[in-house]
Formats: C-alpha cells, sequence, structure tokens
C-alpha cells in the first residue's frame, strides 16, 4: 500500500505539489485527475523518486521511501509518449528490467513473450521500435513496466498522445490487463473519461493540492466544490432554489440536466442550438438561472430566438455543499 | 497577372487570376521562373566556387603538380621513395597515434566538463563556460608559447622533465580542443531527452548502468563527432608541434614546412600533402557515415527542463572539471606573468619593448606595426570569409526536390569543407608558388594575406552559420512565401534574422582565426609586412632574453585581442541566452 502524507515538491521557488495525502491500496487503481500545471505530474515522478520530496513523507507499507534511490523502489513508470530505448528492439525494450530480477536468460525469453501476449502484440519481439505505431509504443511500454513485476505502476498520461478512436480502445485493454495483472497503479490524467473509466477511486487535484478523494461516483453526485463539478463535466452551477435546499447550497448542471419539454416549469429564449448524436444541445437565456446548456429530443424543432420550456432532471445535476 | 522581377532578374511574384491565362502560358511562365530560381541559385554558389577555384584548388594543385612531375613527365619512383624514408613513416604514424590520444584525453577530459555544464544548473555556470571556450580561441603561437615557458627547465614545471616531451604536447592540444568536446557533446546532452534514462531507473538499473546502457548510447553520435573534430585539429597541428615539438616530434603538416621551407624538396611535400589530403578524407567519410547512423535514434527536447541542481553525486564530474580549468588556467597565468618579467626586474618593459624591433635586430619592423597590419588583415580576411561563407550556407541549405541538384549540393558542401583538412601550410606554400607569376601575380598585393587567411576560416563560418539555416523551420519561409515575400524578402525578413546570432559569432570567430592564423600565413607575410603570429615566431627563434620578452608580451596582446573579440562579439549578440555561437560547429 503507498501512503502519500503531506508531500510537498518544489521546482526552485515554485511549489508544485503542496501539501498532499493520498492512499493507494493494494490492487486497486487510484486516477490522479487534474489540469494541466496542476502538480499531478510531479507528484507521480516524487513517488517515482524521480524528484526531490521537499515536505512529508512518501511510504510504501508503513516504510518511508525517502532514502531508496528510484531503481530500489520496485515501482514501474509509463510515460506519455512510450520513452522506448531507440536503440533496442522490442524485446530488448521489454527485458531490460528484468535482468535486475534475476531471471535466468530462458525465463526471461519466456516473460517477454508471456506479456507480447498480454499486450496484444505476439511476435513483434524482434521489432525496432521505430517501425512500432503509437498505440503499439505505448502497448510496448505497458508491457516493460510490468515486465518486472513492479509493487506499484504509475501511469504518466499513457494515452493522451494518441489519437481518440484508438486511446478508447486502448483503454479499455489497458484497464483488462490491469485488473488481469491485479496490478496495483496510480494514473495520472487530465481527462476525466478517461479516470472514471480506468480506476476504482479518483484524486481531484488543482494547483498543486487534491480537492477532492472518492469513487467516480462520489465525485459524480457530490462534487466537493464549484471548480470540481465544473472540472468534472458539470456546465453550470447555480444557487439552489429548491425549497428543500439549505440557504447557500448550490446546484450544479450538466445540459441533461435541462430538457426541452413544451410542459416544463423554466421559461427561455434559444440562443443557440446544436445537432447532438441523440438530439440537440440548446444554450438558452433563461428568466431564473441565465444562460444554461440544455438538451432537446430529435424531434425539437425551434430555432434561435424563439421561446422554449425546459423540464428539471434531477440525474443531470448535483448538490454542492455550501 | 501580377509579375515582378527583382534585381537579379528573378521572378518574385507571379499571381494568375483564374482563367486570365491560357494553361499553357502559366505553365512556360512558372518554367521560366524555376529556370530564373536556379539560375539565381547557380549564380550565387559561382562566386565562391571562383574564389575556391583560385585561391585554394589552383595553388594547392600547383604545389602538387610541381611535387609529382620531374622534368614535365609524372615521376611515379619519386613518390615511392619519399613514401619509403623511415622518416616519413615514422612521422606519419606519429601524427596518427598523437592525434587519436590527444583526441580520446579531450573526450575523456571533456565528457564530465559537459555533463556538468550542459546539464547542471549552478551560480557561475556562465563564466566557467565562458572560461573553458578562451583557449580555443587562443592562437597555437601563443598556446606553445604559455606551454613551451610552462615546461621550460627554469620554469614552474620545470621539474616534471616535460620539455619537448609528447606529454607536453598532448596537454597542449587538450587545452586547445577542451571546448570542442565539451560544447559537441554539452550541446546534444542539454537537449537530450531524461525520460528514457528515468524509464530504466524505474526498471531497476542503476544511475551508473543507466548510463552506459541508456544516455551512452544516445550520447555517442555527438561523441564520435567530437573526438572527430579534435582528432583532425591535432592531425593538422602546427604551431604547437613547430614549437613544441622542436626536431624530435613533428606531424605532416610541420614535415611539409620543413621540406619546403627548409630542405626546399617540393617533392616531399607534395606526396606528403596528398598523404595528408587523403588521410584527412577518410576520417571525413567514416565520421559522415558514423553521422548518418546515430542521428535517427536521438530524442531531443527543449533543454531548459533538462538542467537540474548539483548534487551530492556529481561531486566526481566537479572534480575532474576542475582539474581541468586549472590546466586551463595555469598556462595563461603563466604567460602573463612571465611577460611582466624584464632582466631588470618586474615591470611592463617587454610591453614597451614593443615599439621596437628586438635585440640584434631580429624583426624588420617594430611590433607595434606588426599589430596594426594584423587587426587590418584579419578584419579584410572576416568580412571575406563571412561574405562567401553567407553565400555558400544559403545555397547549401536548400533542399532541392531534383536528384541531380541534390547531389551537386552535397558535393558543393564536401568540397569547402576540404581547406579545413588540407595543410595550411600547403596552402600558404602554394601561393607563394602560383601566384607570384602572370596571369595571377599577387605577391606583392596588400590581398594575398586576408585571402589566405579566408581560405582557412571559410570553412569555420559555413560551419557555424549553416547548421541555424538547415534547422530553421522550413515553414516560417512558406509562411512569408504565402503571405507575398518573395524570395529575396523571404531570406531578409525570415532566414537573415535567424541567423544573425550565429553569424555575428562566425565574424567574430572568423577574425580570431584569422588574427592567429600561422601555417599559411608564415609563407603569405613577407619581411617587411609580418603579422603578429609570424613575428612571436620569428623571435622565439631568435636568440636573446629580449626577444623572448617581447614574444610574451606580444603573445598576451595576441591572446587578449582574440578573446576580447570573441566575447565582445558574444555579449552583444545576447550571449545569455541559450548557446554562445562560438565554436558549436
Amino acid at each position: 500500500m503507498l501512503e502519500v502524507c503531506g508531500v510537498a515538491v518544489n521546482y526552485g521557488a515554485v511549489v508544485a505539489v503542496d501539501g498532499v495525502d493520498l492512499t493507494v491500496p493494494d490492487g486497486e487503481v487510484i486516477a490522479l485527475l487534474g489540469p494541466s500545471g496542476c502538480g499531478k505530474s510531479t507528484l507521480l515522478r516524487a513517488v517515482a523518486g524521480l524528484e526531490p520530496v521537499a515536505a512529508g513523507r512518501i511510504c510504501w507499507d508503513g516504510a518511508n521511501l525517502a532514502a531508496v534511490p528510484v531503481h530500489r523502489r520496485g515501482f514501474g513508470l509509463m510515460f506519455q509518449d512510450g520513452v522506448l530505448f531507440p536503440h533496442r528492439d522490442v524485446a530488448g525494450n521489454i527485458a531490460y528490467g528484468l535482468r535486475f530480477t534475476g531471471l535466468g536468460r530462458d525465463q526471461a525469453e519466456h516473460r517477454v513473450a508471456e506479456l507480447l501476449e498480454l499486450v496484444g502484440l505476439e511476435g513483434y519481439g524482434p521489432r525496432r521500435v521505430i517501425t512500432l505505431s503509437g498505440g503499439e509504443a505505448q502497448r510496448v511500454a505497458l508491457a516493460r513496466a510490468l515486465a518486472p513485476r513492479p509493487r506499484l505502476l504509475l501511469l504518466d498520461e499513457p494515452l493522451a498522445a494518441l489519437d481518440r478512436s484508438l486511446r478508447e480502445r486502448l483503454l479499455a485493454d489497458l484497464k483488462s490487463v490491469l485488473t488481469t495483472t491485479a496490478t496495483t497503479a496510480l494514473f495520472v490524467t487530465h481527462d476525466q473519461g478517461e479516470a472514471f473509466a480506468v480506476a476504482d477511486r479518483v484524486a481531484v487535484m488543482r494547483s498543486g493540492s487534491i480537492r477532492q478523494q472518492g469513487t467516480p461516483r462520489e465525485v459524480w453526485t457530490e462534487p466537493a466544490d464549484e471548480w470540481v463539478a465544473r472540472f468534472v463535466g458539470y456546465t453550470s452551477v447555480h444557487t439552489a432554489i429548491g425549497d428543500s435546499d439549505p440557504p447557500g447550497a448550490r446546484l450544479a448542471l450538466r445540459p441533461a440536466a435541462l430538457v426541452a419539454d413544451p410542459e416544463g416549469v423554466v421559461h427561455g429564449r434559444v440562443v443557440m442550438v446544436a445537432p447532438a448524436p441523440d438530439g440537440v444541445t440548446l444554450t438558452v437565456q433563461t428568466d431564473t438561472w441565465g444562460v444554461v446548456q440544455a438538451v432537446g429530443g430529435a424531434d425539437f424543432r425551434a430555432g434561435v430566438g424563439e421561446q422554449v420550456r425546459l423540464r428539471f432532471d434531477p440525474a443531470g445535476a448535483a448538490r454542492i455543499p455550501a | 497577372m501580377t509579375a515582378t522581377t527583382d534585381r537579379h532578374g528573378r521572378l518574385v511574384a507571379a499571381r494568375t487570376p483564374p482563367g486570365s491565362l491560357q494553361p499553357s502560358a502559366a505553365e512556360s511562365s512558372q518554367r521560366w521562373a524555376r529556370i530564373a530560381r536556379s539560375a539565381g541559385v547557380v549564380l550565387l554558389a559561382a562566386i565562391p566556387l571562383v574564389m575556391f577555384a583560385l585561391f585554394f584548388f589552383y595553388p594547392v594543385g600547383s604545389l602538387i603538380g610541381r611535387g609529382l612531375t620531374a622534368a614535365g613527365t609524372a615521376d611515379t619512383g619519386g613518390v615511392i621513395d619519399v613514401l619509403g624514408k623511415p622518416r616519413i613513416q615514422r612521422i606519419a604514424v606519429f601524427t596518427l597515434w598523437q592525434a587519436a590520444a590527444s583526441a580520446a584525453l579531450a573526450v575523456l577530459l571533456g565528457l564530465p566538463g559537459a555533463y556538468l555544464l550542459y546539464r547542471c544548473s549552478f551560480r557561475g555556470r556562465a563564466a566557467v563556460r565562458a572560461l573553458v571556450t578562451v583557449p580555443f580561441v587562443l592562437p597555437t603561437v601563443v598556446v606553445a608559447l604559455a606551454f613551451r615557458t610552462l615546461f621550460a627547465a627554469d620554469g614552474v614545471l620545470g621539474s616534471w622533465g616535460w620539455d619537448g616531451s609528447v606529454a607536453a604536447i598532448l596537454t597542449a592540444h587538450v587545452f586547445l580542443n577542451y571546448a570542442v568536446v565539451v560544447r559537441t557533446v554539452g550541446a546534444t546532452w542539454a537537449h537530450l531527452d531524461t525520460r528514457p534514462a528515468e524509464a530504466a531507473r524505474s526498471l531497476g538499473a542503476g544511475p551508473v548502468r543507466a548510463f552506459l546502457t541508456i544516455t551512452l548510447p544516445s550520447l555517442l553520435p555527438a561523441i564520435a563527432a567530437a573526438f572527430v573534430m579534435v582528432f583532425l585539429f591535432c592531425a593538422t597541428s602546427f604551431g604547437i608541434m613547430l614549437i613544441m615539438g622542436g626536431s624530435r616530434y613533428g606531424t605532416l603538416e610541420t614535415e611539409i614546412y620543413r621540406q619546403t621551407a627548409q630542405l626546399g624538396d617540393l617533392q616531399a611535400a607534395a606526396v606528403l600533402s596528398i598523404l595528408q589530403i587523403l588521410l584527412v578524407t577518410g576520417v571525413l567519410v567514416v565520421a559522415a557515415v558514423l553521422r548518418r547512423r546515430g542521428e535517427a535514434t536521438l530524442r531531443l527536447r527543449a533543454a531548459s527542463d533538462a538542467a537540474r541542481p548539483l548534487r551530492r553525486a556529481d561531486l566526481p564530474a566537479v572534480v575532474v572539471t576542475g582539474f581541468v580549468a586549472v590546466l586551463l588556467i595555469v598556462p595563461m597565468a603563466v604567460l602573463v606573468i612571465r611577460s611582466l618579467r624584464t632582466p631588470d626586474g618586474w615591470g611592463l618593459g617587454n610591453y614597451r619593448a614593443l615599439g621596437g624591433t628586438g635585440q640584434g635586430n631580429a624583426l624588420l619592423v617594430p611590433v607595434t606595426t606588426a599589430l596594426g597590419y594584423s587587426l587590418g588583415t584579419a578584419l579584410a580576411a572576416a568580412a571575406l570569409s563571412v561574405g562567401v561563407g553567407v553565400l555558400l550556407s544559403v545555397v547549401l541549405a536548400r533542399r532541392p526536390r531534383r536528384r541531380v541538384a541534390r547531389r551537386a549540393v552535397g558535393s558543393l558542401d564536401a568540397l569547402v569543407m576540404l581547406p579545413l583538412g588540407v595543410s595550411a601550410v600547403t596552402v600558404g606554400f602554394g601561393f607563394l608558388i602560383a601566384l607570384d607569376a602572370p596571369p595571377l601575380d599577387l605577391r606583392s598585393s596588400p590581398l594575398l594575406i586576408p585571402i589566405a587567411q579566408a581560405m582557412v576560416t571559410t570553412p569555420l563560418v559555413v560551419r557555424m552559420v549553416l547548421p541555424v539555416l538547415r534547422a530553421a523551420d522550413d515553414r516560417l519561409r512558406q509562411a512569408a512565401a504565402v503571405l507575398g515575400a518573395g524570395p529575396i524578402r523571404v531570406w531578409v525578413s525570415v532566414d537573415l534574422p535567424i541567423m544573425s546570432r550565429a553569424l555575428a559569432g562566425a565574424s567574430a570567430f572568423a577574425f580570431a582565426v584569422a588574427l592567429g592564423e600561422f601555417g599559411a600565413t608564415t609563407f603569405v607575410a613577407r619581411p617587411d609586412t609580418p603579422t603578429l603570429p609570424v613575428v612571436i615566431g620569428r623571435l622565439i627563434a631568435r636568440p636573446g632574453t629580449v626577444n623572448t620578452g617581447m614574444a610574451l608580451a606580444a603573445a598576451v596582446v595576441l591572446a587578449a585581442l582574440c578573446a576580447a573579440a570573441v566575447f565582445l562579439v558574444d555579449a552583444a549578440a545576447g550571449g545569455r541566452r541559450g548557446e554562445p555561437g562560438i565554436g558549436g560547429f
């Protein structure tokens, strides 16, 4: 189990990570989610031992890692764009970490083949890494990181450099590989969809500190503050006006929270209509909530400037504590 | 159709509204535009080519031709004769092994320096980088004199018994070329992606193993390039060998000098020149092959995020670099201190004596006159080589689509690099025998020395400017062209600003090298119009403490001028940001 207690990392005068507490239990995948520059990659590098820690402790199973150098931590690391060793072939890359584990040549070869199969690249061993596509390179990088059976796998935006369809396919494979190998992992990403898809729990990070931790469901339904709500996909935040709401409570809305409906109680004027896969996405100037996003069915016909009525759907909204 | 031609007669812009011209007419105008543009490029290349033909190939060719023919017929027996002499064989072998040893030493000592000065950040790093660069721009005559003074029997390190030894020569070579290694390797190291090494560490490799298996292979192309560069400089070493080697040790270069200037054996000199050209070409070919193999695998990134503060593990690198820093400082300090010692005690007597012609009238003109002459000559040579070098760089930076044109550019590239490896002594002596009779009688022309020096410095200018032009994103030029800029305008508004820093550095460097040029100038300079290095050489050769003192003082003045030229330009061009432009070829 990885425990990060009050860790701070400085870059010169800049505080990149500021007093972070985080726990990664055995066998779980934790996503570290935040916008670029929030310090999530720096925190990951600190855990790997690549950045000096200015304050706090990083412990594995209770033992402080401060004096343990990178290569003795037994943590695997996977970068955004693979960072394969260009002067070694695919098998040479995957086998690199095995020679420090005391495996014999035959066993190492066997392990390399096993990993190539795991990531779906059987027979790729003798290929030069320059000839690999982006997706293949990432699969090799994953195999290389997993080969020495790390007790913790650190993934630094492993899918960010790939195009969308490839990313989705690889995300599913990554999830299944992590599950089948029961790997404990810390997964850094700026993409909430990725984080929620792959992680057991999510830690949302902003400006060097963690704003909220919880299961994807918890973060969705109970965002800790307005910033977190907006970061995970809520498009607008409003003062709650329902009778049951405590004073000061706010409501975060996704477009799906307001549905165009002739029976709806919210009145507004259409500002913009954009087609969406299952209907339209609307921007509406409302009387009560100002400009909001809303959705309409495939049969929605009103044009810009026309009046529209919206129905409130609680499934698309979350309450933010005061 | 709006078509304008610039003053070179090239079509600058030809915007044809659709349908306003017959297709055939548009096609033919496009073809003419292309031909005009090609003609412009050929014209640009013609000026340097003519210069190289007249002032490099013609003199060198004359010398070789005269040496290889006896009474108008080819004399192959003579060639074999020369190559069969034990002395020549010994010198050829010594040339090679001392160059290899010097280069190996420079690389071994330079690697920790490259790491420290380009990979780590600490206070005073800019100053140390500058200090390390100084020796490279110092004239070989000055360096040789400094080390001779240091190791002389009555010198500071006289007790080591290194006077006139191979060890002293190697030390001087390392002194001169340390910066080449530090800068060549450092520039690559600074931009090297650190993450592969980090990945190796996370996979269980210790720091040493990660360096050996991941970082070192990535640095190998740069290390090989530095090694080759130092090897070439040392294999063609003249000033150092002439002054420090005495009669015991010599390179092919000093032997060519001995055969021509002292023994008058043109045939032996010609054979040795050819031998040296073959050797240099061979090394350059091997280097090019190695470079092509290595380049594909480099991962580079911005330098700023790679440097990090010093740690305790950096101590060995600090110790080695500190040791080298002492090696760099001591000889120059000794030179300066000894220049202040006169027969009548400490003082500026030696510097005052520079107004005279030396003990027993060793010189025909006062040293101060030679100094003025040196400055004028070096300025002219720098202007000439920068002009020609820029023309060449512009042509060489082009990546033509057609295969023939690409080949032509490639051959031109190799051609202009040839003077780097051809003995400066050969060039100088070729000047002497080829340019003193019609059709080209320049013997009494004041341009003779600048032209000879420009032949030596032009390849250096090209090596500094060309990479910058080649590295420039071609889309910048395309963007300018799309916005309506013609070829000349594109060049002035895109290429010129991009290469301005390198150009400033190259000018200063060309000036410093021309100021200290010794090999070719020794031949070309007439006794009544000598340059400072020639004067120093003459003063050392003459007996008398006054002459020695004057040589030391003149060497200090020369060193100061070279260093100042380079630093002023470097500072003016904003040396603080990024790479100083010196020695980065």
